[in-house]
């Protein structure tokens, strides 16, 4: 993932988008950059780095198949310093935002940003969703001290409000249409091949993720269960961690998070160790969009084999109820199985 | 004869340039001061008008605007007197040094007494003075204090209701005085002497990593900190390294440090006007043990943080360094 620490956002625009309705109000466009001020800079920089470390960001890929005008604006953008380019250029990004989406996608500011990573121009759109709040204030009521609320409608990018729907674009002269981006999208975790998951990656944005989430899907299980085999020693905590990976890939999730895995399932010396390891393979660690179709024959059944030559074979629900390994003396590992005996033979 | 009108006229019109001088002052040693690890506060005024003409007048000056160098003023407040020679390095380093007023050189006479440190300065440059840049032409005194001395002159200009040179002060009122510059010796003295003295005490740990931690902490944030939370953090983040020496600690610290210089510049320079709460967290030198815990283990340091400090702290933190709670 990229380190965007040292990105410096230059330039920000904001365009406000309606939910496509029968009576079609239309987007209500800016026509100039507003004032920028440090602060607010530095608080829309912490929700772009926070939104690409949650677990619905991935690495994506500008598709050059794609019909999308996306990423032939993007790149235009990256190449220009003008301001009229930029206003223009977001006006249009928003009004294909607009004609993009459905009845189903909610309404909401697209803000689009430039700035640039190094020497890197960088492009961030960002689609925010407004809430409502109350504003509270001390005030005097009658000579007496009380505190006052009042409804605000505009709110955007509070303390908590998270950014549901976000793409990072990078310069990058090596890949097709030379840029790499991180896109974020709340939405993925209903389906991450459904239409509705689909509409900001591949019918908004024009593109795609930069590695088939089979791929990655296979990657993260083969790390992991390197990890249990090499780095664990205890049996039963062996068998538990290899449950648990199952159990997570076989879940009904459409994402992994390799960092809640760890949390949630690995004893706390064991959790750096893991993610250290996914890093270095080039796993990413919030989160990764899963498919395990390369690696489903796998996940139905878990092997235990042991120096002997013995091996203990089972569906995976099977070994969780039935099985029990814990530590015996002299490195030994007991394995008890609890079970109606069907048959006994003979024979390889 | 004093000529008022010459005086107000100068002090009008070169107001602006000696607060640009000042500025410039500050900003270069406090840029060197960092890089040397040095604590300490610096403050800079431009004398006001009474004030010049007031000294003009008391001090019989022939020449006011030439003799008094003193219309910018620089302040180094120091946390330790044995920083001293490390400020006079770099204050020679940086400067084109005018005069040099060692107080400690009256002592010899009468050994009880300020010892403040006075130089006079101009910015250096190889243009000479009076081409280019007006900047170059103006002088700036810079004082260098400790807290202790700082009080001890405020009071002064109090209690002096003679001249200071008058022989005929009676003696109590004259050991009175001494007693209170011993009073601040003391002080200064007994601060070096306990801090030395903390940093050597078995258990002190969270003491010993803090200085490790503002070796590198005042380069990069240029400011002073809250000492007390520090202290609190530090204490709270320590299991995290049971099993380690305080030189080990210092050890992993310099490399994670060294290891990362440019990116830990970037982000203390662009926050360092920052106001945001959720970033307090930068400009505390726990900032550096807090971050390197980080990439050592984010699991472990998350659980011990949030049964003890606001979640949000560790998160704006965390993302200023392009990092989330995840």
């Amino acid at each position: 993932m990229v380190d965007l620490a040292m990105l410096d956002i230059k330039r920000l625009i904001s365009h406000v988008v309606p939910r496509r309705q029968p009576n079609d109000v239309l987007p209500r466009l800016s026509e100039s950059e507003p004032v920028l001020d440090d602060s607010t800079r530095l608080h829309i920089k912490a929700k772009v780095i926070q939104t690409s470390k949650s677990r619905f960001a991935c690495n994506v890929l500008l598709d050059d198949q794609s019909t999308s005008p996306i990423p032939g604006f993007v790149s235009t953008l990256m190449g220009t310093n003008s301001s009229s380019d930029f206003v223009s250029l977001s006006r249009r990004m928003a009004e294909h935002l607009f004609q993009s989406q459905t009845g189903v996608n909610s309404d909401g500011l697209l803000t689009v940003i430039t700035g640039d990573l190094g020497k890197k121009p960088v492009v961030a759109l960002l689609k925010l969703d407004k809430e409502a709040g109350l504003q509270w204030e001390e005030v005097e009521v009658n000579g007496k001290h009380t505190i006052s609320f009042k409804r605000v409608d505009g709110l955007t990018l509070t303390q908590t409000m998270k950014v549901f729907k976000a793409a990072v674009f990078i310069e990058d002269g090596v890949v097709p249409l030379k840029a790499k981006g991180i896109v974020s999208d709340h939405q993925r975790s209903y389906g991450a091949r459904s239409q509705v998951a689909d509409f900001f990656l591949g019918k908004f944005l024009g593109c795609r993720l930069a590695e088939e989430p089979t791929v990655t899907t296979r990657k993260f299980y083969e790390a992991v269960e390197e990890f249990i085999n090499n780095s664990i020693t205890d049996p039963e905590l062996k068998g538990r961690y290899q449950i648990a990976l199952v159990a997570e890939l076989t879940s009904g999730e459409a994402t992994i998070s390799p960092v809640d895995f760890a949390r949630d399932h690995l004893e706390v010396d064991h959790r750096s160790s893991l993610v250290s390891l996914l890093e270095a393979r080039g796993i990413p660690v919030g989160g990764i969009d899963k498919d395990a179709s390369l690696i489903g024959d796998r996940l139905r059944y878990v092997h235990v084999g042991f120096d002997s030559g013995l091996k203990v074979t089972g569906p995976k629900d099977a070994f969780a109820d039935r099985v029990t390994m814990t530590e015996g003396e002299g490195g030994l590992t007991r394995l008890v199985l609890s079970d109606k005996l069907k048959v006994l033979g003979s024979g390889r | 004869m004093i000529d008022i009108g010459l005086l107000c006229e100068h002090w009008r019109t070169k107001k602006p340039l000696y607060e640009q001088l000042a500025t410039n002052v500050v900003a270069e040693l406090g840029s060197l001061l960092g890089a040397r690890g040095v604590g300490c506060e610096i403050s800079w005024r431009v004398k006001s008008l009474d004030s010049f003409l007031r000294k003009a007048v008391r001090k019989q000056y022939a020449d006011p605007i030439g003799q008094t160098d003193d219309l910018a003023g620089v302040r180094v407040l120091l946390l330790y007197k044995t920083d001293l020679p490390r400020v006079l390095e770099c204050i020679d380093a940086a400067f084109d040094v005018v005069e040099r007023v060692d107080l400690n050189d009256r002592l010899r006479k009468n050994p009880i007494g300020y010892q403040g440190v006075h130089r006079v300065v101009r910015l250096r440059t190889s243009e000479a003075p009076g081409e280019g840049n007006p900047l170059l032409e103006l002088r700036c005194e810079i004082q260098v204090q400790t807290r202790a001395q700082n009080v001890w002159c405020e009071a002064q200009h109090d209690l002096v209701y003679h001249d200071p040179s008058d022989a005929q002060i009676p003696d109590q009122i004259d050991r009175a005085n001494n007693r209170l510059t011993v009073l601040m010796e003391l002080f200064d003295d007994e601060m070096c002497r306990i801090r030395g003295e903390v940093l050597a005490i078995e258990g002190m740990k969270e003491a010993q990593v803090l200085v490790h931690l503002e070796h590198h902490f005042y380069p990069l944030a240029r400011r002073s900190y809250d000492k007390g939370l520090s202290v609190a953090v530090v204490r709270a983040l320590l299991p995290l390294l049971e099993g380690q020496t305080v030189d080990q600690i210092g050890a992993d610290l310099d490399g994670f440090v060294s290891g990362r210089r440019a990116k830990l510049e970037y982000v203390f320079d662009e926050h360092r006007k920052d106001d945001r709460p959720e970033v307090l967290f930068l400009f505390q030198p726990e900032a550096l043990l807090i971050l390197a815990l980080f990439e050592r283990d984010r699991f472990r340091l998350q659980d011990v943080w949030e049964g003890l400090f606001p979640r949000e702290f560790l998160e704006g933190l965390l993302n200023v360094w392009g990092e989330s709670i995840m």
